[in-house]
């Protein structure tokens, strides 16, 4: 790759500098990772390291070092949002990056001037999005990595000399060749370098080879460009715990506008906004606001938001908050000319996401049966217009015909079905003369239901969620009245009232 | 709750059904006799499991119980219940058969297997599908069930029944005792759907209805069918099985003609006792007759000829066999050879083995070597009694609290990372602790006064002790005469090859089934090891039966605390008590071995009794009569056997009323049973004239110790493997050292420290070499060669290919007849295990990594002979190579490579420690061979450092601990502290410690 100049940026401690992103941290502090149970130090900041602190340590070692150690586990989805942050910023400086790691980025500087004002741009837009880089720029891959934290510029042709000297642990090798090297003594990069080249493809295969071939400054497989984010993500961890709503909206805001900003940039609306909230001391509360339509309007996000968490608020304080824009094109719809007269589908959007902000957003659906015993349970799913039919004579016939039409597409009545009751919502209270032993109903009456019972099946017994506040037992029980209408009857054993919630007809 | 209809429930489950019934079988029978139920069939779902338990419970509670079980058939359950002994006998056979053969936890019946053991059962269904095979199958003995639940669809279903015109009979299809036991049973539910009680939906039952209901509720809802309610009741009184009478008969020895069990019995002991017995005195013929009368008395001859049949295999298949427990108060077993301690010479109780009183059935545990050997004798049981004679006996895994938590909390809905926080606080001690609780749910970030929270810590209570799976057994193994198919349904274990009832070793001790216990032991294993090594290299043949006890060169090794190996005797408290005790006969090691127990260190004995061994404290007894009780043990009681003679002198208990006191004060001991005892332990003294002060002091000895006082018969059998192990060590240590390193892990120390041991006993150890090793360390020149087995991520595969290959000419020879793979080749090199192949560590690195890549044919015969271009090691490289690649080695230890800056930092060797005055405070450096922290010692942290010259204790005070907490996990330490001193003992009180630096792997152990 003769001629080729390529760029390495690096965010040190990437996760570290992810997790304080604008918010620098003067006490010391580790960074923890691994198995929940034994946690280890993985990035630490430059006080926890003059203390003498190094990561590989357990949180225990570290404290019983550093006793005031500032410890927090690696925010996930702080290091997403900082990592797309980090691609933009290089996709402005050049028109290949390739991802090559955890905060490390190749760039393709081939023919791009003066490489050190380049590389003063770049650290500073990388400075601008919060996250402190370094760059160096050699002709190939692996010296531009080990120049970077320098901020070296090696010179066209002095890759192989430059590497020479480097550390060989700074080969940033697979496991397997770390430790072949390693038991080989080979400490350098230029001992490496120094082996015959075919005496290590004999040894270490291709992938030596090649790892060879780079020790000794040859680079020739062209930078392979990263894809950009389909799904935007922001996020933050508070380092307090917050249990008021309008504190969580203003914290949730930060991330929220940053998520508006990159997506009405890319052309983009929102579809479902994804709310992941960290909760106080552990676990996690997720939920998925859809918008009835897109939009990319902060102020409609932080409305559903605001009536979501008012309606459903989280079970503890709030510890951390991450948001997932669903992307989409912004719709554009052509209604047939020929058609019935329908809704706009965007003014039906528009309309819904305004409803649904003043409703909540679990109030507007389509009805679902839930698996329950209890008949007058149900959910909601999100109301999704089928399209407009298509147009028929006979269609045309009907629209101008009566109601009726709604029965079209209806099955043929199924004998099997004739005993299924239907159902009244909401349930009609009765007022019941029971006979007291077995509190058989006798007589009832309430609403437009009134007569004496002629003949009674039951109880048959309900009894539901002994695991929530308030459990439900019933006794109900299907009775035929003296003026011939049939109902389904149930006393609610908590409270001795009596309803019907079906009819036999 | 007396009720005038007449009911019997024919068809309940308990929680032995596994996730189908929430209820323990004794909660059954309690309610059951509350209801004045006369009889109840427990049916569990595919087996018997619950049926001894249940059984035992209803005898107490006076409900017949019937058996019974449910199985599917078709897809749907149908009922079987035992008519009689014959039906029961074919239940158990119709339920091994579905059983075995198919992976654990898999039945599968028909109506083939229900054909042919169908005879003697009563068939119960709901199923109309089952109804026109039953007709032809079990004619007259099968009932359509109505069940009435108060669900309509229900009520549909029994119609249909009805207009079937089959018999009907009217059960309650139990699956608990009480209507609140239902979000029990609706848990369980969502764990066998494996979801949550949120999304449990229509899966849970509608009602919680299938509880146990007395006559008269049954009657109000069969009001329009009183003849299914009388039918039910009927058929209960026609079923006559219960598991009074189960027909098992242990096995009949084979006996020579003219003798019955008795004078077999009789006249092997009185063969064998002049030989075992020496001398042949009139004290152990009088113990021999006494004991074979008890024996015959109790007709156990049988038993205790099976168990010398089964010494015999071994004796003559040259497996070592050592009767423990129990058994070795007996002169009848030491006779027999099943024990090795003679019960007359060490005075033991023989009531602790066997009473009139008691009735039981004597507990016999053989100690066998770990492994195939053990192995040998499990199979030679199957070959004798048949696959379906013998078994081993289950062990039923009940939920203990943080399992229970676990499961309940999942099933309550909670995260994954709630469900963690909430059992990482949970022992198995704090289970009824309720303060606890409520404090681990906050720290999970639980509200306890919420209501979901307060059901799920009410549900896990509930969830405690409820049975969750079958395992197996240690080593419980039951014989019988004939099938054992026939008494008990047997499964498939977990282990291929193996077979389990589907009962607990309780069970099968309530319900008189009888169990021999074959526990693998890894120094038995050793001893299997060394012995043929040091017959075939040092042509000497050790009987270990017949070794001298008054070895004086074991005796001195032992006062020098040197026992790095010994049976037992190798802890670092072990080794602290030992240059205390200076043991000098073989029963000081009996002594020895129960004193370093939870008992005697709590109890406060150890202290007086090496105060009054070193004659510092005078030997006084608590009361005259007992002094014959103690004597041995200097006045301080020690076994249990002396807490039993002792009630037996000073309160004149019987020999059976001395064991049920034990029994009594046994783990679930209650205050007022406590009471009970002491009051009739005090009544006894005062009958006696013992005065009040000593009446205190024996009480309080009895009282609180017998629980955690080690048997002497137990000590003794320990005691003799730990002598031998001694022995082996002071006179055979090549072979011992050898067995020891092949038999790991066992043991309370790492193979680095057994090396480093073996060295300083002047041991060459030669390190692993593939000319020369095998899988398993060898015997060579009066010292050991490693084995290939220590090289980490070495297959066993690979190093016996090795073995069969070698010697090899070179790395590429090795490479093709060994067929080994870079990786293979790679770890040898790495491991220095090249050398005998004339290259360096790195030389054989460098070829290894090439002559382990395939090459084509053309190349097959290539070799690279070109020199290696990498730099050699030094010797402190080759070291932690060692270490990385084995986590031993056979080089200069590690410490010896840090001697210079050691002693920059001021720090002495270990043997240096021996010329500095006591008490002067010293620098001390050594590789972490042991970490312990014993509850018993106060928060002190105790660990053992290793250095090229020796071992030295140190001690770390609580707040040391507390202080440098991480850097203790450091693998090689630096201590400082005063300097403590005894023969043979160093110890460090440190003040201070450092973690001394260490690059590459080096051993390091965890606390004990």
């Amino acid at each position: 790759m003769s001629g080729t100049r390529v760029a390495c940026l690096i965010v040190p401690s990437f996760p570290l500098a992810a997790r304080l992103r604008g918010e620098p941290e003067t006490r010391p502090l580790a960074l923890l990772d691994g198995p929940r149970n034994a946690p280890v130090v993985v990035a630490l900041n430059e006080e926890a390291r003059r203390a003498g602190l190094r990561t590989g340590l357990s949180l225990p070692q570290a404290r019983s070092l550093l006793p005031g150690l500032e410890a927090k586990p690696r925010d996930l989805e702080a290091e997403r949002g900082a990592r797309e942050a980090l691609l933009e910023a290089a996709a402005a400086s050049s028109p290949v990056v390739e991802e090559g790691g955890l905060g490390l980025l190749y760039l393709d500087w081939t023919g791009m001037g003066d490489e050190r004002s380049l590389m003063r741009s770049l650290t500073g837009a990388c400075l601008r999005a919060g996250l402190p880089a370094q760059v160096g720029v050699a002709g190939g891959r692996l010296a531009a990595r080990l120049a970077a934290p320098n901020g070296t510029v090696v010179l066209p042709g002095e890759d192989a000399w430059f590497l020479a000297a480097q550390p060989g642990a700074r080969l940033g090798l697979s496991e397997e060749a770390a430790t072949a090297l390693s038991r080989w003594g080979l400490y350098t990069v230029g001992a490496f370098a120094a082996l015959p080249a075919g005496e290590v493809e004999a040894r270490l295969g291709r992938e030596g080879l090649e790892l060879h071939r780079a020790a000794r400054g040859l680079d020739d497989r062209p930078l392979i460009g990263v894809r950009g984010v389909r799904v935007p993500r922001e996020g933050l961890e508070l380092d307090w715990v917050v249990a008021d709503l309008e504190a969580l909206l203003e914290a949730a805001s930060r991330p929220l506008a940053r998520l508006a900003a990159r997506l009405a940039a890319r052309g983009e609306a929102c579809r479902a906004l994804t709310a992941d909230l960290s909760l106080d001391p552990v676990g996690k509360d997720q939920r998925t606001v859809s918008l009835a339509a897109p939009s990319a309007e902060l102020k409609t996000w932080l409305a559903l938001l605001r009536l979501e968490w008012s309606e459903r608020p989280p079970s503890a304080g709030v510890t951390g908050l991450s948001f997932a824009a669903e992307p989409v094109k912004a719709r554009r719809t052509q209604l047939g000319l020929f058609g019935p007269a329908a809704q706009s589908p965007d003014a039906l959007a528009g309309f819904l996401v305004r409803l649904s902000a003043l409703l909540g957003p679990r109030r507007l659906g389509s009805p679902r049966a839930v698996d329950s015993r209890r008949p007058e349970l149900f959910d909601l799913s999100p109301y999704a217009p089928p399209p407009p039919p298509e147009e028929t004579t006979s269609d045309r016939a009907l629209s101008r015909g009566s109601a009726a039409s709604e029965a079209v597409g209806a099955a043929e009545p199924d004998e099997r079905l004739a005993c299924v009751p239907r159902a009244l919502r909401p349930p009609v209270e009765l007022e019941v003369l029971v006979e007291p032993e077995e509190l058989r109903p006798l007589r009832l009456s309430g609403g437009d239901i009134a007569g004496a019972v002629q003949s009674a099946a039951g109880p048959w017994r309900m009894e539901e969620g002994w695991w929530n506040d308030v459990p439900e037992a019933r006794d109900y029980w299907d009775v035929g009245l003296s003026d011939g209408g049939a109902y389904r009857v149930f006393r609610d054993r908590r409270s001795g009232r009596w309803y019907a919630d079906g009819i036999y007809d | 709750m007396a009720s005038t209809t007449r009911y019997a429930e024919l068809s309940a489950a308990s929680a032995f059904s596994f996730l189908h019934g929430a209820s323990q079988p004794e909660e059954l029978a309690a309610r059951a006799a509350e209801l004045e139920l006369p009889a109840v069939a427990l049916c569990d779902a595919r087996g018997l499991y619950g049926a001894p338990r249940f059984y035992k419970a209803c005898k107490a509670a006076g409900v017949r119980p019937l058996v019974g079980a449910e199985l599917d058939v078709d897809g749907e359950p149908l009922k079987l219940l035992a008519m009689s002994r014959d039906g029961y006998r074919n239940l158990c056979r119709l339920l091994t058969e579905g059983a075995l053969g198919r992976p654990k936890g898999e039945q599968s019946y028909d109506w083939g297997l229900l054909e042919r053991y169908g005879a003697g059962l009563h068939a119960l269904t709901r199923s109309p599908s089952h109804l026109a095979r039953l007709r032809s199958l079990f004619p007259g003995r099968f009932h359509a069930e109505l069940q009435r639940h108060r669900l309509r669809a229900q009520e549909a279903e029994n119609r249909a029944l009805l207009r079937l015109g089959v018999p009907v009979l009217a059960t309650n299809g139990v699956r608990y005792a009480r209507p609140t036991d239902k979000p029990v049973y609706d848990a369980l539910c969502c764990l066998r759907w494996k979801t949550t009680i949120d999304r449990a939906g229509r899966r849970l039952e509608a009602n919680r209805e299938r509880h146990l209901k007395d006559g008269a509720e049954m009657a109000r809802l069969f009001v329009d069918l009183p003849g299914a309610l009388a039918e039910s009741a009927a058929l209960a009184e026609r079923l006559e099985f219960t598991l009074d009478d189960l027909g098992y008969r242990f096995p009949e020895f084979p006996l020579p003609p003219g003798h019955d069990p008795d004078s077999f019995l009789k006249s092997l002991v009185e063969e064998r006792a002049p030989v075992r017995f020496i001398p042949d005195s009139p004290k152990a013929r009088a113990q021999i007759a006494h004991e074979l009368a008890i024996i015959a008395k109790l007709g156990l001859a049988g038993y205790f000829l099976v168990l010398w049949d089964i010494i015999e295999f071994c004796r003559r298949e040259k497996i070592l066999v050592q009767g423990r427990g129990s058994a070795a108060n007996s002169a009848v077993c030491f006779a027999l050879g099943i024990t090795a301690v003679d019960p007359v010479r060490m005075e033991l109780l023989f009531e602790r083995f066997l009473s009139e009183e008691r009735g039981e059935w004597p507990d016999i545990d053989l100690d066998l070597p770990s492994g195939g050997q053990r192995e040998k004798v499990i199979q030679h049981l199957y070959a004798k009694y048949g696959q379906r004679g013998c078994a081993m006996t289950a062990n039923v895994i009940t939920y203990r609290p943080k399992l229970a938590m676990r499961d309940v909390a999942k099933v309550m809905g909670y995260s994954a990372e709630r469900v963690d926080k909430l059992c990482k606080g949970i022992t198995s001690r704090e289970g009824g602790s309720q303060a606890g609780l409520l404090e681990q749910a906050r720290a999970a970030g639980l509200d306890p006064a919420e209501g979901r929270v307060r059901k799920t810590l009410a549900l896990w209570k509930r969830f405690l002790n409820l049975p969750r799976h079958l395992g197996q057994h240690s080593g419980g193994m039951v014989l019988t005469e004939g099938r054992l198919d026939a008494v008990v349904p047997l499964e498939p274990a977990a282990m291929p090859g193996r077979v389990v009832i589907q009962w607990d070793k309780d069970d099968c001790a309530d319900l008189g089934l009888i169990k021999v216990d074959l526990l693998g032991l890894g120094m038995m294993a050793a001893f299997e090891a060394a012995l043929p090594m040091i017959e075939r290299h040092e042509g000497v043949t050790v009987d270990l039966a017949a070794l001298p006890q008054d070895d004086p060169e074991i005796y001195a090794m032992l006062g020098r605390a040197d026992t790095v190996g010994v049976f037992q005797l190798e802890s670092r408290a072990q080794m602290a008590s030992l240059v205390r005790h200076l043991p000098e006969r073989f029963y000081d090691i009996v002594v020895q071995v129960a004193i370093i127990r939870p008992g005697p260190i709590t109890g406060g004995m150890v202290n007086p009794f090496f105060a009054r061994r070193r004659g510092r404290e005078p030997v006084t007894y608590p009361h005259p009569c007992l002094e014959p009780i103690l004597k041995r043990t200097l006045g301080v009681p020690l076994f249990q056997e002396q807490l039993l003679r002792m009630a037996m002198t000073a309160a004149g208990f019987s020999g059976g009323e001395a064991e049920e006191l034990r029994r009594a004060m046994g783990f679930k001991r209650s205050a007022e049973r406590m009471e009970a005892v002491e009051l009739r332990l005090r009544a006894g003294m005062t009958k006696k004239g013992i005065g009040s002060a000593a009446q205190d002091q024996i009480s309080k000895l009895i009282t609180s110790f017998a629980l955690y006082g080690f048997p002497e018969s137990h000590a003794a059998s320990f005691a003799l493997l730990a002598y031998a192990s001694a022995y082996l060590k002071v006179h055979h240590p090549a072979a011992f050292y050898a067995s020891l390193l092949n038999c790991w892990p066992m043991g309370f120390y790492h193979p680095e420290t057994l090396v480093q041991d073996a060295m300083r006993w002047g041991i060459p150890v030669h390190p692993i070499d593939v000319q020369r090793s095998g899988r398993l360390c060898r015997w060579e020149e009066n010292g050991v060669r490693l084995g290939m087995r220590f090289l980490k991520g070495f297959a066993h595969e690979a190093a016996d290919a090795v073995e069969a290959h070698a010697p090899f000419t070179d790395t590429w020879d090795l490479a093709r007849r060994a067929g080994l793979s870079a990786k293979e080749l790679d770890l040898l090199a790495g491991g220095g295990a090249l050398a005998g192949l004339g290259l360096t560590r790195r030389e054989a690195l460098w070829q290894a990594a090439k002559a382990g890549r395939p090459a084509g044919p053309l190349f097959s015969e290539y070799k690279d002979i070109s020199p290696s271009p990498l730099p050699e090691m030094d010797a402190e490289d080759e070291t932690l190579a060692d270490y990385e690649s084995s986590g031993l080695t056979a080089g200069v230890h590690l410490l010896a490579h840090r001697r210079a800056h050691l002693r920059e930092l001021g720090a002495l060797s270990i043997v240096e420690l021996e010329s500095v005055p006591a008490g002067s405070s010293v620098k001390v450096a050594g590789l972490v061979i042991a970490r312990q922290r014993p509850p018993t010692a106060r928060g002190f942290t105790f660990i053992t450092l290793e250095d090229e010259t020796g071992l030295a204790q140190g001690i770390i005070p609580p707040a040391l601990f507390a202080s440098h907490r991480a850097a203790l996990t450091a693998p090689v330490l630096l201590l400082e502290g005063p300097l403590s001193k005894a023969p043979g003992h160093l110890s460090v009180r440190a003040t201070a410690l450092w973690p001394v630096e260490c690059e590459g792997e080096v051993p390091s152990h965890d606390y004990h």
